[in-house]
Order: structure tokens, then C-alpha cells, then sequence
């Protein structure tokens, strides 16, 4: 990436070979145009004076005559004369936890439990301390002393099956039904530690490391990433990092989040073939009502592991389809990882988003659409072991 | 500034007018083209599963 100086003071431009990314100061909007694209933006940028009109750019531009050449070229006229239309949405604003400083006396007599940099206590009330069994594997072992705990989830009863959550003292939930309650104790634990941590970006995807390579796996609710996560974690060679968030630090380095995998009640049929412990598995709610079942990381990648080079690989689950692994641009990539989700830390600083953008730059990826979990991972291999 | 001195081209001029020129209505290559608009610091299906909206990351949530 290099960066191309702007007379529009509210812009600033980075660019490789075929795209153009632009941020405005103003709306913290990124902009990615590839291709002719880029060249419009470029043309439109250049004489400040006037804005060149669409037939002008015509005739200097190889631009495809379609509804997305006009559409793009108003975004960009409003994109110069910073008169972008207002976003309703306001920016994410992560969860507010104060610090930890009461209920000391708890550290004594509860299990401490480690994740993402971070211990944490779960103080659950005893009519379903069962479900504690899903965070056994990040159980501190009870020879280490436990002297920087952060956190304290505690789940209270309150009444006729109706929990409520805190999260140090804060408290987060006050009606969580019992059948919701592990699917979003397991998400607030996550969010919280990635949150807290000094993240530089996370995307919602599954994520390995394979022979020291990341790979990493985004994809829309629905798509089959949990139960190829699944059948990845099977492989001794794929060490297991998350299967929901996949959080990079300021090295740009993956760190775990290894929760329990959560499996929708269409892939047990498939996985419970794979893993026994499926079919005896307690079946829990998400919030939407869909039926889930957790299953527990196997594998699991140790913290700090440097890896040589990174993939992102957006698999799409299709009965029936023949398999297929085609390369993307990073503007593509960046499409699917809006619908798939994202989340850029410190997203009002500039070299946070250069810093996206050089992440992505260094990535290799690809689409992968699978009928066949077995195919998906030779395909995956192939890829990978080139 | 005198009239035989020409304003120098930087580095950042040239890679642009080269990035213009190669997508330019005369250039070899077919016309590719493609558009993105992130929304910073988070699409609305990001940043958390259990947020305040509802939504979680790949879908409404509840």
C-alpha cells in the first residue's frame, strides 16, 4: 500500500496496484474501489476545482455504462464535497464493565479460569452449576495462584427458571431464560475478553493454525463454519483457535478464544457420527430460539505461536454443490467480511485502518464452496501445502 | 515561479496518473470494477453477539 496525497483535506488515500481505499476523517467511512473504479476516484480527486461529470469520465475511463458506474460515481461526488449521507447507525460501542475491586473473597474459594490473556471466575448459582463442565479445559490448575482475575460472570437466580448476569458488578442481563443462559454466558465471556484486551481487529470466522500458517474462516450465520470447524478440529495437524471470534493483536498475531463450538441441530446429524459426546449432549437455545449443542475444543493452539503466513478462506456450505476454492480480491474479501461481520479497534485513528488494510493486503484469500467435508479439507490442504 | 520552471511530479503524482492510465479508456485490460463501504468500526452484525440491538455477529440475534 502507498499512500497518494489528496487535495481534500478530509480524505486521506491509500492505493496498490488495482485499488483505491479511501477514508473519510468525517464519517470514519472506508472506501474501497477497485479497478476502473479506483481510476474514477483518482479522476474525479484530481482537479479540485470542478468535479469532472460522469460523460467527461467516459471519455477518459474504460468504465462498464451500468447502474453501479452512476451509482458510485454520486457516492463519490458526495465523497468529495463531504456531503456523505448521514448513517443512522451509530458505532458499536463496546461493553462498559468496571473494574474489578469487590468480592475479593470469592478468589479464594471459586475456580479460576484463563482465556485471551485474562483470568476470570464464574460464580453460578448451584441448580445449574452444571454447565461449568463447558469451560473445564480453561481451568487454571488449582497448583497455580490466581493473582490477577478481572472478571467475575455470575449467573443469579431470580425467579421461576429467570437468571440474571453480572459481569463484575455491572449487571448485564436480568431475565435469562435457563435454556439461553450457557449460549450467552459463552458469548459475554468471549466479547469481554477480546474487548478488554488490545485487540487490533477481530472478524466473526473460525480460525486455525495449520503447519505455521493462520487460516481463517468468516462467515455469514448459516454457512457451515462451526461444523467444518468441527471436522478441522478432528485433524491433529489443525490447532484450534476460535470458532466465533477471531481476534488479531498488535502483532497482527491470532490469540485463542477456544469456547465451546456451537453446533445448530442441522449438522448433528453429520457430527454426531464424528463426535459421541453430540448425541448425549444437553441441547440449549440461542436467543433466536434455534436449538444448539456445544461441543468442546479439541486441539487447541497455544498462546503466542508465530505463523509464516495467513489465509482467509470464507466457506459457504451448498447440498449438492461441486467443489469449488477460487481466489478473491481484497475488495471482495472486504464485502463478504461486512456481511459476515467486523470489528475494528480504535476505528477513529487512521493507522488503525492502515493497519486493517496491510493486514488484509498480506492475506491469501479465497471462497470455498463444499458439499463434502472431506473434500473442503483436501481442498483447504492443498491450498495451503502449495 | 518563473515560467520555464515546471512543477515537479512526486512519486504519489506518478502512481496515479500510471493507476488512471491503466484503467484508462484505451488501456489493454477489460474494465474491472469493484465497491465496498465499511462503516467503521463495525458492521452491524459485528462487534458482539449479545449487543444491545439484538443483533449478534452473522445475523439477528434474538
Amino acid at each position: 500500500l502507498y499512500s497518494i496525497a489528496s487535495s481534500y483535506l478530509h480524505l486521506s488515500i491509500l492505493a496498490n496496484d488495482d485499488t483505491v481505499f479511501v477514508w473519510s476523517k468525517k464519517s470514519k467511512n472506508l472506501y474501497s474501489f477497485a479497478g476502473c473504479y479506483g481510476a474514477l476516484f483518482l479522476f474525479m480527486e484530481e482537479v479540485k476545482s470542478e468535479i469532472p461529470s460522469l460523460e467527461r469520465s467516459f471519455e477518459k475511463i474504460a468504465l462498464p455504462n451500468s447502474a453501479l458506474t452512476q451509482d458510485i460515481y454520486n457516492k463519490i461526488k458526495l465523497l468529495l464535497q463531504d456531503r456523505e449521507p448521514f448513517c443512522k447507525e451509530e458505532l458499536y460501542k463496546p461493553l462498559a464493565i468496571p473494574s474489578l475491586k469487590e468480592r475479593e473473597e470469592l478468589f479464594g474459594s471459586l475456580a479460576c479460569y484463563y482465556a485471551y490473556g485474562s483470568c476470570f471466575i464464574l460464580d453460578i448459582d448451584s441448580r445449574i452449576e452444571s454447565i461449568k463442565k463447558y469451560f473445564e479445559h480453561l481451568l487454571i490448575p488449582s497448583q497455580l495462584n490466581c493473582n490477577s482475575c478481572k472478571y467475575i460472570f455470575k449467573l443469579q437466580y431470580v425467579s421461576d427458571q429467570y437468571y440474571s448476569l453480572y459481569i463484575n458488578t455491572q449487571k448485564i442481563e436480568d431475565a435469562l431464560e435457563e435454556a439461553n443462559i450457557l449460549s450467552v454466558l459463552q458469548d459475554y465471556i468471549r466479547i469481554t475478553l477480546y474487548e478488554k484486551s488490545d485487540f487490533c481487529f477481530a472478524f466473526h470466522a473460525a480460525s486455525f493454525q495449520y503447519k505455521r500458517k493462520t487460516l481463517l474462516f468468516p462467515a455469514v450465520s448459516g454457512a457451515g463454519k462451526s461444523t467444518l470447524s468441527a471436522f478441522l478440529m478432528l485433524q491433529t495437524d489443525f490447532l484450534f483457535y476460535s470458532d466465533e471470534v477471531a481476534a488479531i493483536d498488535s502483532a497482527y498475531r491470532m490469540q485463542p478464544l477456544p469456547f465451546c463450538l456451537t453446533i445448530k441441530e442441522g449438522s448433528w446429524d453429520i457430527l454426531h457420527r464424528l463426535f459421541a459426546e453430540i448425541e448425549s449432549a444437553e441441547i440449549y437455545r440461542r436467543l433466536d430460539k434455534q436449538k444448539i449443542k456445544f461441543l468442546r475444543p479439541r486441539h487447541i493452539a497455544k498462546e503466542g505461536m508465530d505463523a509464516q503466513e495467513a489465509y482467509m478462506i470464507f466457506p459457504e456450505y451448498k447440498r449438492g454443490s461441486k467443489l469449488s476454492l477460487d481466489p478473491l480480491s481484497m475488495v471482495e474479501a472486504i464485502a463478504l467480511l461486512i456481511d459476515s461481520g467486523y470489528h475494528l479497534n480504535q476505528a477513529d485513528d487512521f493507522s488503525s485502518v492502515k493497519n486493517f488494510l496491510e493486514y488484509l493486503e498480506g492475506l491469501k484469500i479465497y471462497k470455498l464452496l463444499y458439499s463434502d467435508l472431506q473434500e473442503a479439507l483436501d481442498a483447504i490442504k492443498g491450498i495451503v501445502d502449495e | 515561479m518563473k515560467k520555464d520552471e515546471k512543477k515537479q511530479d512526486t512519486p504519489a503524482d506518478i502512481k496515479k496518473r500510471e493507476f488512471i492510465e491503466k484503467f484508462g479508456k484505451y488501456a489493454l485490460s477489460a474494465p474491472l470494477g469493484g465497491f465496498a463501504l465499511m462503516t467503521l468500526g463495525s458492521s452491524k452484525a459485528a462487534a458482539s453477539t449479545v449487543n444491545e440491538n439484538g443483533y449478534g455477529y452473522g445475523g439477528k440475534y434474538r
